[in-house]
């Protein structure tokens, strides 16, 4: 085992079913019923939100390892009546029908196909499913509703392998495996038509098409004619990766497109009887702005054809702190990491973390962790400060430099007007609650600035509040804050079980390395990852700017800016560019009241927390944000590389986002 | 027996082999070594099928314009005749590929491949297709170094998928190996990590490196180490991950490495084509080795980038003794080099 307890980011990909059960925070399970629920259900999040951890949860060898290792399986008694099919789309070559010349067919014609190839991978996927559940204890097939156990689910082949639904194709047959065997050879065909193996697609295919959901509707009704399965048990399938669909870019006839993602939603639009339903993980605006079903002009519709199940609308953080979910999530996921890493930490409490890294920090404790020799040396006075105040608030910054850092932005912005000869606790912009709170952190920051320091970043909360409601990041902060630890460590580092104390300079040092991962990673990503890259570090430097020139900090929410609705609505290219931007977590989209008398809608964008300690600017959202015109947001997107145009007629965005 | 697989610096490898009727299949690019390449070599050859590709997504598109006109200009002395300019799109189909092939085939049995500037996407299947076809007696690659690199080389990264015509048929998702040459930027590689189980990681590193590629490559080294399991240096985990140090420019050791690696293609193995272009060739290679030999195939994941640099390289690298570019014989009087 690593010494590092987040050796490993994710629990949901590389993770062996085993170390899944011990790392897997049931906290969001909850929050996303609908996954295990009747009917199809629609998961969006970023990438980290913890949608494939979730939907994790659907597959049987992950089932079957939480009653191997003794452990509740987290989702409720009453919703584990199911199968469960998992189909990953990268994994599958079902992007690869864009390699093969699509012109001398009708765009429809390679959907159709697409569709087939779809279903029999689906097919093969419960197949699996199916064999392995009939081999499990009887504790878990009466869970599941399965009736057959072992080689009786030979019994149901006779039926799907001679049903016409494979229109001939799949020859009758005995044995599960000896039908397992026909689909795979039909994957295989499929595989090697896409990959020119073979030059021309079976002619075969072609008259033997299956309808997209079809033979999954079939599996489901044999298994209940036959009362294999119990009748409340329901048929799940899980495609993965959906949203890299938008991505692929293929062959194209001049005007037309293939959209594979239509053909995914036909299946999702044809309600059945038979308990088959599906679950999408994709990104929300990806989502929202593509709901086309194939050979039709209709669209789906949310609560009528999928229930929607927004991860990042659950995780983001609340105005009102107490009803937010992500930090217990996050609280429990470093607890089980820290059991994992066989550190003594009691699960049912979730305060390891506090006892690492100490809850917080106020700005006052992390002036004084910074140990600046001369901390009147920070405050900086123009003609209009008198004598008397400049040396009241010399000698209030060596006892407490935040508050002589207010005190000087309070003269600025107020005037030297008042008699500052008072107690401390007594001084204006002490008793001035709210514009202390508003401005105490970028005066925080400007104070680590003048002394040429890196300001701190420290605290569970602050870590927390750093991961912008995003597990992954959680993970990737402690990641580089124990890497960094263990290496001043050393040995030291290997001492178990009592909990380690990390020190804030460590921690904030972990947390600087994280940031710049994170913005480095950026480009890493599919999409326009460059142009968003780009237009992040305009933003940031942007904002950076303005804050570091903002003496009186009279704007300290110009953090972040917000833009009206209706702008965006008239130039639909600048609307998709920043939902690109929000759906891969770069930029926080949120609504916006507004403050101005016009009463107009607006939506706000903040950075992801997680860029903010590497640009240098506040990540806690106070104020008003940025009142942007829409001539600075095209300056940032241009600047950025975007291709924008303000003649409605020309479309500037790439052919995937149309 | 082993094989003796000639390579070496190109002019020194063509003359040596004596054949006359070269066919030239090469890449027309923003950035000049491209046409340096080929002007370097272009008495060899006959006739010239050069693909020009555009990007989906270029940034800039005069300078984009410009650059391909300075390029294409080193090749003015070839005469008209001889050569075949094609625009193609990055993209393009496996069928389009197969339709330039096809061009290189009608003009001669010997074909000189120039993966310069060729994008994976593209000189992966065309070796492919030029080795699997008999009627391709001779098959050499010539690449040449570039001088020195754009900060950003390529951008915008498609999502990891195997390239065309490198595919595992059955769906394979777990592995004894995985190759993964050792470059300057990850893109999306480290999803390779998270998608399929892997016994043992192999980074091929090129060594020596010498700067600046050095400190890049190291910090690619470091994104995969984090990703795959932190720390490098404990005893548990140097198992799992090995740095194989490989020359650069030699396809041939690096196949080699790989074979023995897998115990001939035994083993299965997957692969990751990022860093120097002849350990790419070398991957490809020993993906249609394995292939040919009938043993489970070698799936290669990359994510295409959708935009490369303008100047990727500054210019073509030169020596004292001309330029730095080499060539790899493949196949020679229709036997196959590169078999295990």
């Amino acid at each position: 085992m690593s010494l590092n307890p987040f050796f490993e980011l994710y629990a949901g990909d590389r993770i062996s079913p085993d170390d899944f059960v011990k790392m897997f925070s049931d906290v969001l399970v909850p929050h996303a019923t609908p996954i295990f629920a009747p009917g199809n259900a629609v998961v969006t999040g970023k990438q980290g939100s913890g949608k494939s951890m979730l939907l994790s949860l659907l597959r049987p060898e992950i089932r079957l390892q939480y009653y191997e290792a003794g452990v509740e399986f987290p989702v409720p008694l009453e919703r584990r009546g199911f199968l469960s099919a998992n189909v990953n789309l990268a994994h599958s070559s079902a992007y690869d029908f864009g390699l093969r010349r699509a012109s001398d067919l009708e765009p429809e014609d390679v959907q159709l196909y697409f569709a087939d190839f779809l279903n029999y991978l689906i097919l093969r996927s419960l197949i699996s499913c199916l064999k392995i559940y009939s081999r499990a204890d009887d504790k878990v097939r009466k869970e599941v509703g399965l009736k057959l156990k072992g080689d009786e689910c030979n019994s149901i082949v006779p039926a799907l392998s001679a049903h016409p639904v494979w229109e001939g194709w799949i020859k009758p047959c005995e044995t599960i495996n000896e039908f397992d065997d026909q689909l795979q050879q039909r994957i295989r065909g499929y595989r090697r038509y896409l990959h020119k193996k073979v030059k021309i697609i079976d002619p075969e295919y072609l008259a033997t098409r299956t309808t997209i959901g079809e033979p999954a509707l079939i599996f489901s009704q044999i298994l209940r004619d036959a009362g294999a399965i119990a009748p409340k048990t329901h048929i799940f399938i899980d495609i993965d990766q959906y949203e890299e669909l938008a991505n692929i870019l293929n062959d194209k006839v001049e005007g037309q497109t293939v959209d594979y993602r239509a053909t995914i939603n036909k299946a999702l639009a044809n309600r059945n009887e038979f308990k088959v339903s599906y679950r999408i993980g994709t990104r929300g605006h990806a989502w929202r702005n593509h709901s086309k079903i194939m050979g039709t002009t209709a669209k789906l519709e949310e609560e009528r054809d999928y229930k929607y199940v927004e991860l990042d609308e659950i995780l983001i953080r609340r105005e009102n702190s107490k009803s937010d979910i992500f930090p217990s999530f996050a609280r429990d996921v470093f607890n089980r990491r820290m059991v994992f890493a066989k550190f003594n930490v009691n699960l049912q409490e979730d305060l390891a973390i506090d006892e690492v890294y100490k809850k917080s920090f106020t700005p006052e404790e992390k002036i004084e962790r910074l140990s600046l020799r001369k901390p009147q040396k920070v405050l900086k006075f123009d003609k209009n400060f008198s004598e008397k105040s400049k040396k009241r608030l010399l000698k209030l910054a060596k006892n407490n430099l935040l508050s002589a850092k207010l005190g000087e932005i309070w003269i600025r912005q107020k005037g030297d007007i008042e008699d500052l000869d008072i107690l401390d606790s007594d001084l204006p912009w002490e008793k001035k609650k709210y514009w202390k709170k508003e401005r105490r952190e970028v005066a925080l920051l400007q104070i680590a600035s003048d002394a040429q320091q890196k300001p701190l970043w420290c605290g569970a909360n602050d870590i927390i509040a750093l991961s912008g409601g995003n597990i992954l990041v959680f993970l990737s902060l402690n990641q580089f804050i124990w890497d960094t630890w263990i290496l001043y460590k050393g040995k030291d580092s290997e001492i178990r079980p009592q909990l380690p104390i990390i020190d804030v300079h460590v921690q904030s040092l972990g947390v600087q390395k994280a940031s710049k991962y994170w913005i480095e990673k950026i480009t890493q990503e599919t999409g326009m990852s460059s142009e968003r890259s780009r237009f992040v570090a305009a933003i940031a430097g942007y904002f950076n700017k303005k804050i570091f020139a903002d003496k009186k900090i009279s704007y300290p929410g110009h953090t972040g800016f917000s833009i009206q609705k209706s702008e965006l609505f008239e130039y639909p290219n600048v609307r998709e560019y920043l939902e690109e931007l929000a759906d891969y977590g770069n930029l926080l989209m949120l609504d916006h009241t507004t403050k101005n008398k016009d009463r107009k809608q607006r939506i706000k964008f903040y950075l992801n927390p997680i860029f903010c300690p590497h640009f240098g600017i506040p990540f806690i959202r106070t104020k008003e944000p940025y009142y942007a015109p829409l001539i600075d947001l095209v300056g940032w997107l241009s600047e950025a590389g975007y291709s924008i145009s303000f003649n409605k007629d020309v479309d500037t965005r790439p052919q995937r986002l149309v | 027996m082993s094989i003796y697989r000639p390579w070496g610096n190109v002019l020194w490898l063509l003359d040596k082999l004596k054949i006359e009727d070269w066919v030239t299949l090469g890449c027309i690019a923003t950035e000049s070594r491209s046409c340096t390449s080929v002007a370097n070599y272009k008495d060899f050859s006959s006739s010239f099928v050069l693909l020009k590709i555009t990007d989906p997504q270029p940034l800039e598109s005069e300078a984009v314009a410009n650059a391909y006109d300075d390029s294409e200009s080193q090749l003015d002395s070839i005469p008209e005749d001889q050569k075949n300019v094609i625009e193609s799109e990055l993209m393009a189909t496996l069928d389009d590929l197969e339709d330039y092939v096809e061009l290189c085939v009608e003009k001669s049995p010997n074909v000189i491949i120039d993966i310069t500037s060729f994008p994976k996407r593209w000189f992966f299947p065309f070796i492919q297709m030029l080795i699997n076809d008999v009627r391709i007696l001779n098959l050499v690659a010539v690449y040449t170094q570039g001088e020195t690199y754009a900060a950003t080389i390529a951008e915008n990264p498609e999502p990891l998928r195997p390239l065309p015509g490198f595919i595992t048929a059955d769906e394979r998702s777990s592995h004894d190996h995985a190759f993964v040459g050792v470059g300057f930027h990850d893109l999306g590689m480290l999803k390779l990590l998270g998608d399929d189980s892997v016994k043992k990681l192999n980074l091929m590193f090129p060594f020596p490196p010498g700067p600046p590629g050095n400190k890049k490559n190291w910090k690619f080294v470091e994104q995969i180490n984090r990703k795959i399991g932190g720390d490098i240096s404990s005893e548990e985990f140097s198992e799992p991950l090995s740095l194989h140090f490989l020359p650069a420019l030699d396809a041939s050791e690096a196949f080699t490495a790989m074979s023995n690696i897998t115990r001939k293609g035994q083993l299965t193995s997957i692969m990751a084509p990022y860093g120097p272009k002849p350990i790419s060739l070398a991957m490809c290679m020993f993906a249609i080795a394995v292939d040919n030999a009938g043993l489970e195939d070698v799936p290669v994941y990359y994510s295409q980038p959708q935009r490369y640099a303008v100047e990727y390289t500054k210019n073509a690298l030169k020596s004292d003794d001309g330029l730095e570019s080499w060539a790899y014989a493949l196949k020679l009087n229709g036997r196959d080099l590169y078999t295990i």
